[in-house]
């Protein structure tokens, strides 16, 4: 009995797995479609498999420059998230200042604000402050979007880590510095490979303001070049989806370099 | 108390800069006729009377409740898979990778993706069709009783995986002993969870349920954009949405201003009420 | 370590907010003056455009043949093509237009013609400076770029693409349902009549796609002459008639005949216009299909596949009439620092050379009438050539009425099809929305 219930969970946790594949697997196929197949055939085997998409996707995508520029948007943004939200988390969790609360509420409530209505001031404000069409501009943008959540992730997790650790380490004498980089950071470290998990997947995927803040063609992100694959009245499914594939990969490499670090950050039993 | 301060400083000047100066632009700019580009002209409250009477507005409120009562399911679904993960049952290397799958897909891939794959014609429907059950085929996202449901399946799809890593992250967090203790003592199953695994993971659970209520409100855009542009009809029309429509295509930017303060009143609203409920107001 | 972390979060804190000195929105009744980089600067021209990212089809090519014949003709300047993606490209533009020009954003913009013309006047150069008579004459369109949306009112934009409506048909479907293919249906009720017969043999009469609203949009455009005259037609883009009105219910209820009578293919709620609902025609699963006159899901593309013998085109059945209007057309913004050469790049776009190549190579139909009309081999394409040469056309009834109304037109003829409301209710719905935007534009 105990068994069969056994069997069935897994079964279940099978069927979930299948379904979260099974979309990356029709992308594959229709990008190894050609126009017409795909026409004719959506959902079967591709019956003559070409790998022409992936080559345009590569050339209209003009995906190699793209890559160079997201690669450095993204890992820029994820490293100053960690430097900004693991400063202010461990403020807003170990250190006692009057309106410690309503620091906290406020920083959650500019993740309230939605994105649509600051779209058009935001980027005058950039336009000022001479960032527009420059990977900094998008860089701080996406930092500042990212800093609700990264901070209160990371506060939420310390909140976690006895008080008495931190006060140890003051009566021992420890700097601010000390604490930060010698308990706050390692013991932290399974939320912060999930904060840059985070970080790195919607910047990656990010289209609205990358399209707005960088007009420049060589300064321009993976996603624009994906997104410009889209025509008005036609998207050819088969190119898009190669696109897509290309796009995906860098993510699924970080994620499974990530995720065997917060494997290793849990076997340690961070927290002792 | 300096050092706090100035370990805030850096967060604080860019939120400052970059969100709520314009946000409060925004704010100025919901009591004026402004479509964005002109010379905004002040006219009191006449954006938040007509919002008071627009049957679009209160659908999408609708609209938007019912998915904030969907946070739940959002939320236990990845918890329970996290959980059956931690325990290592088999194939959990397997599952993890896995379930992560969908977060690699931005949600306008998602949502182009499963727009395909649940057409009338699509694998959904022909697989329901193919077990006999053909009776259950709809066309999933087009018909008004089935869109918002579905709609609200495929955003599970694309956000279980995150969930799963929070709180994987979370569980690491728990001191081992605790666990190891509790399974000596006897507890299994509910009890484990009810008084072990939730009471330790609170801030996490707590955490992971704000963020799903504001992304609920704010960051549906791109689902809703590719999958039924908040049809048919108005089935799906989110306040988000709307507020796009009104700012970007109908050029009413000081109305999508109103729009805009109302849905932060209301977040605010709900995301307060959700802390005080889930923390019982201690910090 | 202490110091160095100190050191950096006040170096960074001050550089991001003393960097920022005057930032946030400019307050209202003060516009920004142009200062920095300007437009265009150091002998570039900047253009926007949602066709060229995608140099495989016609358009996108053409294009970038028009930017290396323009680059020859002015040496040392530099054409600075930006491919916007079409979906985003209105809040991009909108955006551009709040920096007014700091930025060094666009001289020439691509814009549709209809109302987003009028939309986005404030930023657009009135050209009746720039016009010669002579190519006034030689392009159509102007009532759809002009101020009023009328032909005598001052152009905010030159119109580059024909674009329209006609009902396709694939003949071997008629054959076997046993109509005659070379005689298509003369009257709604005849159309009607030949609807039933091929749902009787088994194939779906009309490729729909629904998804997005469109279609409605589309149907009514294309079946409105049957109702309304040019005149009615014209009062009720003015406001000057309800949208309640008997006629225009008897519009909206030809639509409801059709979903009633089950003359879509099945699932047609959630097929999405382009390129779906095309598809659906060429792959033979429906009879008749309401398409373009230009780039896609138009007489080149379903020739391709169907087979150009195989392929009719008409007007909406016993209306002689087609909708023409809504292709792309091009426009100088208010910030740009040299309108002149950005008219000499526009014009050469609408030459009456680069409009035989448009022809040519991406398979639509210029603005400029002068194209050499032997250029036009297709059967299909010559029928609409002649529709065209006899002006057996109007603009859009849809093509002249607020952005807003239209969206409320979409989702009521959703709302019709899907079964949530009938043609009384759906009508007061857009009544409503009309009355709103007529009283804020009173204003």
């Amino acid at each position: 009995m105990r068994r069969l219930a056994r069997l069935a969970m897994v079964a279940a946790l099978g069927a979930i797995s299948a379904s979260t594949i099974y979309p990356l697997v029709f992308m594959l196929l229709s990008a190894l479609k050609s126009k017409r197949e795909y026409l004719l055939n959506r959902y079967g085997l591709p019956h003559e498999p070409t790998l022409v998409h992936f080559a345009n996707a590569w050339t209209y995508g003009d995906m190699g420059q793209y890559l160079a520029n997201s690669a450095i948007v993204v890992s820029a943004g994820v490293l100053l998230s960690w430097v900004v939200c693991g400063l202010a988390a461990y403020a807003l969790s170990h250190l006692r200042f009057p309106g410690r609360r309503a620091v906290f509420l406020a920083i959650l409530g500019t993740m309230v604000i939605a994105p649509q209505v600051i779209i058009i001031p935001l980027y005058v404000t950039l336009i000022r402050c001479h960032l527009h069409d420059q990977h900094s501009g998008l860089i701080l943008v996406y930092v500042t979007f990212a800093t609700p959540f990264g901070t209160y992730l990371l506060t939420a997790y310390y909140r976690a880590v006895p008080a008495e650790l931190v006060e140890a380490a003051q009566v021992d004498g420890a700097s601010h510095a000390q604490i930060l980089w010698r308990i706050m950071v390692p013991i932290g470290r399974p939320a912060f490979l999930t904060l840059g998990i985070f970080n790195f997947l919607w910047m990656w995927n990010e289209l609205l303001f990358a399209l707005l803040i960088l007009q420049k063609d060589t300064a321009r992100t993976l996603m624009v070049g994906v997104a410009n694959l889209r025509g008005q009245y036609t998207t050819s499914i088969p190119l898009m989806s190669a696109g897509l594939f290309l796009a995906a990969l860098p993510v699924l490499i970080v994620f499974f370099v990530f995720q065997s670090q917060i494997q290793k950050g849990m076997t340690m039993g961070a927290v002792k | 108390m300096v050092f706090a301060f100035l370990f805030l400083a850096p967060a604080a000047a860019l939120l400052l800069t970059f969100r709520v100066v314009p946000a409060a632009g925004a704010l100025w700019h919901s009591f004026t006729e402004w479509d964005g580009v002109a010379p905004a002209t002040y006219v009191g409250g006449a954006n938040f009377a007509r919002l008071v009477g627009d049957n679009t507005f209160w659908r999408a409120v609708l609209n938007n409740l019912v998915l904030v009562l969907c946070v739940p399911m959002w939320l236990g679904v990845s918890l329970v898979l996290a959980l059956l993960i931690h325990q290592q049952v088999p194939g959990w290397r397997f599952f993890r990778a896995t379930f992560f799958l969908p977060s690699v897909l931005s949600p306008v891939i998602i949502g182009t993706l499963f727009s395909a794959i649940l057409r009338r014609d699509g694998p959904v429907n022909r697989g329901l069709e193919t077990a006999g059950l053909g009776a259950l085929a709809h066309d999933w996202l087009a018909e008004p009783a089935t869109a918002l449901p579905t709609l609200v399946m495929v955003i599970l799809w694309g956000v279980f995986g995150m969930g799963v890593i929070v709180f994987l992250a979370g569980l690491s967090a728990v001191p081992s002993e605790i666990l190891e203790a509790a399974r000596l003592d006897g507890a299994r199953g509910w009890t484990f969870v009810r008084y072990i695994i939730v009471p330790s993971l609170r801030h996490v659970i707590e955490f992971w349920a704000v963020n799903l209520v504001v992304w609920s409100f704010t960051s549906l855009f791109a689902f809703v954009y590719v999958m039924t542009g908040g049809g048919p009809g108005y089935a799906t029309m989110l306040v988000e949405y709307q507020l796009y429509l009104e700012a970007f295509q109908f050029n009413h930017m000081g109305y999508a201003c109103a729009l805009g303060s109302a849905l932060f009143l209301m977040v605010l609203g709900v995301v307060l009420i959700q802390i005080r409920l889930m923390t019982g107001g201690d910090d | 370590m202490r110091g160095v972390i100190l050191a950096a979060t006040v170096v960074f804190g001050l550089a991001l907010t003393s960097g920022c000195r005057k930032a946030g929105p400019p307050p209202a009744g003060e516009r920004p003056l142009p200062s920095g980089p300007r437009a265009g600067a150091g002998g570039s021209l900047t253009v926007w455009d949602w066709l060229s990212a995608d140099p495989s089809q016609g358009v996108g090519h053409w294009l970038i043949d028009v930017d290396k014949a323009f680059e020859k003709a002015h040496p040392g300047v530099r054409v600075n093509h930006v491919a916007q993606s079409h979906t985003e490209y209105y809040q991009i533009l909108k955006a551009a237009e709040a920096a007014a020009g700091e930025a060094g954003g666009p001289d020439v913009v691509m814009i549709h013609q209809g109302s987003r013309v009028l939309d986005h006047k404030a930023s657009l150069v009135p050209l009746d400076r720039y016009l010669k008579p002579e190519l006034r004459k030689a392009i159509v369109g102007w009532e759809l770029t002009s101020e009023g949306l009328s032909a005598d009112g001052t152009p905010y934009a030159v119109p580059v693409a024909v674009q329209g409506n006609a009902w396709y048909y694939n003949k071997s479907i008629l054959t076997k349902a046993g109509v005659d293919p070379e005689a298509p249906p003369a009257t709604w009720d005849e159309f009607l009549a030949v609807c039933d017969k091929v749902k009787a043999s088994g194939v779906a009469p009309i490729a729909c796609g629904e998804k997005e609203g469109d279609w409605a949009d589309w149907f009514l455009n294309s079946s409105s002459f049957l109702e309304l005259s040019a005149d009615e037609a014209a009062k009720l883009q003015r406001g000057e008639m309800a949208w309640t009105d008997p006629k225009v219910a008897a519009l909206f209820t030809r639509l409801e005949q059709l979903g009633k009578r089950g003359m879509f293919q099945e699932g047609f709620l959630s097929t999405p216009l382009f390129p779906d609902a095309g598809e659906v025609f060429m792959r033979g699963e429906a009879a008749f299909c309401l398409g373009l006159l230009s780039d896609v899901a138009h007489w080149k593309e379903f020739g391709e596949i169907l087979g150009e013998g195989n392929l009719g085109v008409m007007p909406c059945p016993g209306t002689g009439m087609i909708p023409v209007g809504g292709g792309f057309a091009y426009g100088i913004t208010s910030w740009s620092q040299q309108p002149d050469l950005a008219f000499e790049y526009i014009t050469l776009i609408v030459s009456d050379a680069n409009a035989n190549e448009f022809l040519k190579q991406a398979g639509s139909f210029p603005a400029n009438q002068n194209f050499d009309p032997r250029l036009i081999a297709d059967p299909n394409a010559k029928i609409i050539a002649s529709w065209l040469a006899e002006k057996r056309v109007a603009a859009p009834l849809t093509g002249k009425i607020p952005t807003e109304v239209v969206e409320s037109i979409k989702r009521e003829g959703q709302r019709i099809l899907s079964g949530q409301t009938d043609v009384p209710g759906a009508l007061k719905a857009i009544e409503a929305t009309a009355a709103r935007t007529k009283a804020g534009r009173a204003k």
